[in-house]
């Protein structure tokens, strides 16, 4: 039941994501918001592993496709960050939704 | 139960609860510091599904390079006497527990909802895993990736990744740059970046 | 598979490598032109781009394409291409003026080589994307496309929202990659191969889905993380945001390239290898459709931010174009076809509208009531406006009709009536919201000053248009004119 097989890698992998995809939704701080994607993305880079080792262990593709991932997720870091650190520039603050210059509201009043 | 079993089981509940922790904590360091220790069972999994280069990747690039970028960042907008708190995460600026256990409640379903019938399918589909030799290996690695062009179906991504980092690089600069002629505003701001912290 | 440096395969893959190179060298462009940094990017931009076309046009292409490495050209891919190729080059020309101090409230643009080397990279990523053969091309072409997206968006840097719009739209894009990566692994896990000959192959040899969670796992997920690019209900909260915070010409892109980007993104999975016969996808685009009209229509009608009724009427037009994916098995031939018509009247119109909003912009802020005098100060202008609204809405005889027909019959192919009723109805509710620009733009001066609304808030001197504004407004007019009366511009497509 608590075995190393596909039905509890996946398992767990489907955890992480969901887990990614609650600090996504309700924590307001960027920098908590990137740190919730790659819960997200180590979810899963660990299904692709988990398939690759328990399906198909004739070829590394999924091993090829995590390298790809990790280069996609420093990447996606990087530009976040340095969008977080503009945004403190500006504003000293990096909660989101706290200083909105967009939105329904806004709108209507610039009417 | 055999010993990669154990294995397995201890580091998968410790990287769901490190996680957890991360998502829940109230400082960013620590939920930094909490993810990158979270990559160390991770990567014991790796280990033990025969990852062994991805394993060597997840500590040396993801945790060693990538994190290390977020805490870097933390720190350097951390001018809050608190240490580690980043502004905007006081306890008031949180969103209620309540809702927060409402929107957990959800997910978990959710959750529920798809982890049964992968279940039902993982436990259908799988037999014993069948490996070739040297699986996961830093050879068979680079067999896989170094193949001559002619007969090698990872060439265009491969380069594509590389583009893509070179698009990262461009903006990241593009944001750090200052301004040739900042407005007031602005220049004010940034000095106040400069000398804010006490 | 041909070797990579064979003839076909050069000529096949020439104009996606001249791309590349060009975007490399509008990078570098800044360092070489010390004066006009931003005339110069835009002129060397503008004619790579215009070499890139005629490459696209004119290099021979056997018949059943070409295909090297997880990358393939097919006829259809180039006409992908064409698309792609003529948005950038149309939001490069819509861009120039911005680069120019005063030409905006908003504030100028700076850095016209990140500028437009990232639009361009974005571009190399749309090209990628449609000319995947495997997934891990899809993924990457699907990052490359959007991540030079973000940053555009975020550009802007003496405006507080375009950072914040930025942010935003990485975010909700990082989430969105993140959903297909593990969308990905589950196809992955379903087929043992990435490629989308193995991935076809294991679709269609199923008995049934039920059978086959990982593979409908797999494709929900990807489905989810397209709908954030196509802005399609229940992932078109970013849209609004985005499009408002975003330097004007980067709106234009968002809602024209990277639309068609995501438009051709779907039709390449979902009507090619994940085309899965034993199970009616086609209802779940359906309703993603009706959602979308819905959420379209009902935003639309109560904004006044010219922006955000753009972004609204984008995710109404989103709609109408996932019917596309309702027609069921055979219909890929048509449905590909009246997308990529509907796309190139749809950019057209937005253009054109664009093109309006940015000369208004220069002296008023971005909203609807701006537009009033219109006629008055700029007869031609309005007349274009008239021109692209009613082209949106999808009159006879202008091209948005054809193009919605042409939707429309795909869904009909497969009996979606209902949904077809709502599409209909939903083009008459968009006649009611569309004519509230038109109504504005010919509104006379005096009455609205007779009723004392805020006149002084207008300034109502006549807009001129420069000999080059001229050309592009008269270029846009003729467009959305032939391309809806001459049949035989779709039988150009067609053939192509």
């Amino acid at each position: 039941m608590i075995g190393l097989n596909l039905a509890n890698a996946l398992t767990l992998s489907l955890v992480l994501v969901l887990i990614g995809a609650f600090g996504m939704l309700r924590r307001r701080s960027l920098i908590l918001v990137l740190l919730s994607i790659e819960i997200m993305l180590n979810g899963a880079n660990l299904a692709l592993i988990s398939f690759n080792f328990f399906l198909w262990g004739t070829s590394e593709t999924g091993h090829y496709l995590y390298m790809l991932s990790i280069g996609v997720a420093a990447v996606e870091a990087a530009v976040g960050l340095a969008m977080v650190i503009v945004i403190f520039r500006n504003t000293r603050d990096v909660t989101r939704d706290r200083v909105s210059l967009l939105g329904e509201t806004k709108a209507e009043a610039e009417a | 139960m055999t010993v990669p079993d154990i294995l397995f089981a201890i580091s998968a509940v410790a990287v769901a609860l490190l996680s957890l922790c991360v998502v829940l904590a109230r400082n960013p360091v620590r939920s930094t510091l909490l993810l990158i220790l979270s990559f160390l069972p991770i990567s014991l999994v790796y280990v033990l599904m025969q990852a062994s280069f991805v394993a060597i990747l997840q500590v040396m690039v993801y945790a060693g390079a990538i994190m290390m970028l977020f805490t870097f960042v933390i720190m350097m907008i951390n001018p809050a006497p608190h240490a580690g708190e980043i502004p905007g995460e006081e306890p008031g600026a949180e969103p209620s527990r309540k809702s927060d256990v409402l929107w957990f409640a959800l997910l978990a379903l959710l959750g529920l909802v798809l982890i049964v019938p992968v279940r039902y399918a993982a436990v259908r589909m799988v037999a014993q895993p069948v490996t070739k030799p040297d699986f996961g290996g830093v050879q068979s690695m680079a067999q896989l990736i170094f193949t001559h062009p002619d007969h090698n179906p990872l060439t265009v991504s491969f380069e594509l990744i590389s583009i893509l980092i070179l698009v990262g690089v461009i903006a990241a600069v593009n944001f750090g740059r200052r301004q040739a002629h900042p407005t007031s505003g602005s220049a004010t701001q940034a000095n106040q970046l400069k000398d804010g912290n006490p | 598979m041909s070797t990579p440096f064979s003839t076909p395969f050069l000529s096949a893959f020439l104009p996606d490598l001249a791309l590349l190179v060009l975007a490399l060298v509008v990078l570098t462009t800044e360092i070489v032109f010390r004066k006009h940094q931003a005339r110069w990017t835009a002129r060397v931009a503008v004619a790579g781009l215009a070499a890139v076309l005629i490459l696209l046009a004119a290099l021979p292409l056997p018949s059943g394409g070409v295909a090297y490495a997880g990358y393939q050209v097919t006829r259809s891919v180039v006409v992908w291409k064409q698309l792609f190729a003529l948005a950038t080059l149309a939001t490069i020309l819509l861009s120039r003026s911005y680069f120019r101090n005063g030409h905006s409230l908003r504030g100028a643009l700076a850095n016209p080589g990140a500028f437009y080397g990232l639009l361009l990279f974005s571009t190399t990523g749309m090209f990628a994307l449609v000319s995947a053969r495997d997934l891990l091309t899809f993924y990457i072409g699907l990052e490359l496309a959007t991540l030079p997206l973000y940053a555009l968006t975020a550009l802007q840097p003496r405006n507080a929202g375009s950072i914040e719009a930025g942010s935003k739209y990485m975010l909700m894009g990082a989430f969105a990659s993140a959903l297909s990566l593990f969308g990905i692994s589950f196809l992955y896990g379903a087929a043992g191969s990435l490629g989308f000959d193995a991935l076809a192959k294991v679709a269609s040899a199923q008995p049934s889905l039920s059978a086959q969670p990982f593979l409908l796992a797999g494709v929900l997920m990807l489905l989810g993380s397209l709908g954030f690019k196509l802005a399609m209900v229940p992932f078109q909260m970013w849209a609004p945001d985005v499009y408002e915070g975003a330097p004007t010409a980067v709106t234009a892109f968002l809602s024209t390239g990277s639309k068609a980007a995501a438009v051709a993104a779907t039709t390449t999975l979902f009507l090619g290898p994940l085309n899965l016969p034993r199970i009616d996808l086609g209802a779940i685009f359906a309703l993603a459709a009706v959602l979308s009209l819905l959420a379209g229509t009902l935003g639309a009608m109560r904004q006044s931010n010219l922006r955000r009724f753009i972004a609204y009427s984008s995710i109404a037009q989103a709609g109408y174009m996932l019917m596309a994916f309702t027609g069921g098995e055979g219909s890929e031939a048509a449905a590909r076809i009246a997308l990529q018509y509907n796309l190139l009247v749809y950019g057209t119109a937005s253009f054109a509208l664009f093109f309006v909003v940015s000369l208004v912009g220069r002296s008023a802020p971005e909203t609807i009531p701006s537009l009033r005098g219109l006629s008055a100060r700029s007869p031609a202008l309005a007349a274009l406006l008239a021109l692209s609204l009613f082209s949106l809405i999808g009159i006879p005889p202008l091209a948005g009709f054809l193009g919605k027909f042409l939707l429309f019959a795909v869904a009909a192919r497969n009996g979606h009536y209902t949904l077809i009723f709502i599409g209909a109805l939903a083009v008459a509710l968009s006649f009611y919201y569309y004519m509230r620009l038109l109504k504005e733009a010919y509104q006379p001066v005096q009455t609205a000053e007779n009723r004392g609304a805020p006149a002084s808030a207008v300034p109502l001197s006549p807009i001129r248009l420069s000999l080059a504004g001229k050309c592009a407004a008269a270029l846009l007019a003729i467009l959305l004119v032939v391309l809806g009366t001459c049949p035989g511009m779709l039988n150009f497509i067609a053939s192509r």
